[in-house]
């Protein structure tokens, strides 16, 4: 979305309520994928996505448009939610069964598809094991498709810090992966 | 930063958005000297299984639908909430109104008293004087 269109709308928003229904539209398959490729499971990518939305409603006076897109103010809102939720309930990240299913194709052979699984769980066992910011960075970049420029206005860091941030973010995964192998 | 690790970040960064527009892309290298391209093509396969490993997903409609549903009831509760407010502000605005007006011409009439009285007192002493000077005057 266009950041004129976007500004429009959330002023629209702060001045009726029932507008804001316009912008839930806009980005709920955007926060509902962040939250859910962090969480690894729909229950609770479905309680943070409502809790997101809820929150952003509550505090949608405060937002004020300054270069910094909305949905940058949105995925803060979801990356605090999760954390908040991890914290509070002590929770680690699992890799569901949801996940591995979204992962297989349905005309492969059952044992490609059980080395195919076992890999993938492998793959996003390591990436969760990652610190918060280092996933939030892929999901991001690979699950959202954004680009370094978008990326670095939601984290709140510059687009050269973001390429360094990848290529670090890269060397750890591929360690842990290795950790895996060998142990 | 060195020129050739600057060239790994923007070979790592032009491939990562060359996969999410093409699924599969192969990014090109031609910066990159021969001794790191093997480090940068274990890099590259590994973006490309991340970016397998994190397919995007979506909310089915039926949640899409009951949340949207429970936010505009949400925002219905408030908008019903602001309308109760707005009255109330409007009456105290009206209340201040009233007041300064109240006092504004309060202070008017203080002025028009004051300044009345003295030109009164003036002429009075005016009137006294030319009486005397009158008086002094040989017939």
């Amino acid at each position: 979305m266009k950041g004129e269109q976007e500004r429009v709308l959330v002023e629209r928003a702060q001045n009726d309520p029932l507008a804001f229904a316009a912008l839930y539209e806009v980005y709920v398959d955007q926060v509902y994928n962040y939250v859910y490729q962090r969480t690894g499971n729909h229950s609770d990518a479905e309680d943070l996505t409502a809790r997101t939305f809820l929150k952003a409603f509550a505090h949608l006076e405060n937002y004020v448009f300054k270069g910094v897109p909305f949905s940058a103010w949105l995925y803060r809102i979801a990356h605090n939610a999760v954390a908040n939720w991890y914290r509070d309930r002590r929770r680690h990240q699992v890799v569901s069964l949801d996940a591995l299913i979204a992962y297989s194709k349905g005309d492969d052979k059952p044992e490609d598809v059980t080395q195919a699984w076992e890999e993938q769980k492998k793959l996003l066992e390591a990436i969760r094991r990652l610190p918060a910011e280092r996933q939030q960075l892929l999901i991001l970049k690979f699950s959202e498709g954004l680009k370094n420029a978008e990326i670095a206005q939601i984290m709140g860091r510059t687009e050269g810090a973001i390429k360094s941030l990848y290529h670090r973010t890269l060397l750890a995964l591929r360690r842990e992966l290795q950790k895996d192998k060998t142990s | 930063m060195n020129m050739e690790h600057r060239d790994l970040l923007e070979v790592l960064t032009a491939h990562a958005d060359q996969l999410n527009r093409i699924a599969g892309g192969d990014a090109q290298d031609p910066q990159v000297p021969p001794e790191q391209r093997q480090e940068l093509r274990s890099l590259l396969q590994l973006a490309e299984q991340v970016k397998g490993a994190l397919a995007p997903v979506t909310a089915s409609p039926a949640y899409k639908r009951k949340l949207g549903l429970d936010l505009s009831e949400v925002a219905r509760h408030r908008r019903s909430k602001e309308l109760l407010v707005a009255p109330l502000s409007t009456r105290r605005e009206l209340l201040i109104g009233a007041a300064i007006g109240s006092a504004v011409a309060l202070a008017g009439g203080i002025v028009y008293f004051v300044r009345t009285h003295m030109q009164g007192q003036s002429q009075h002493v005016g009137q006294v004087r030319t009486q005397a000077v009158v008086n002094r005057e040989p017939a």
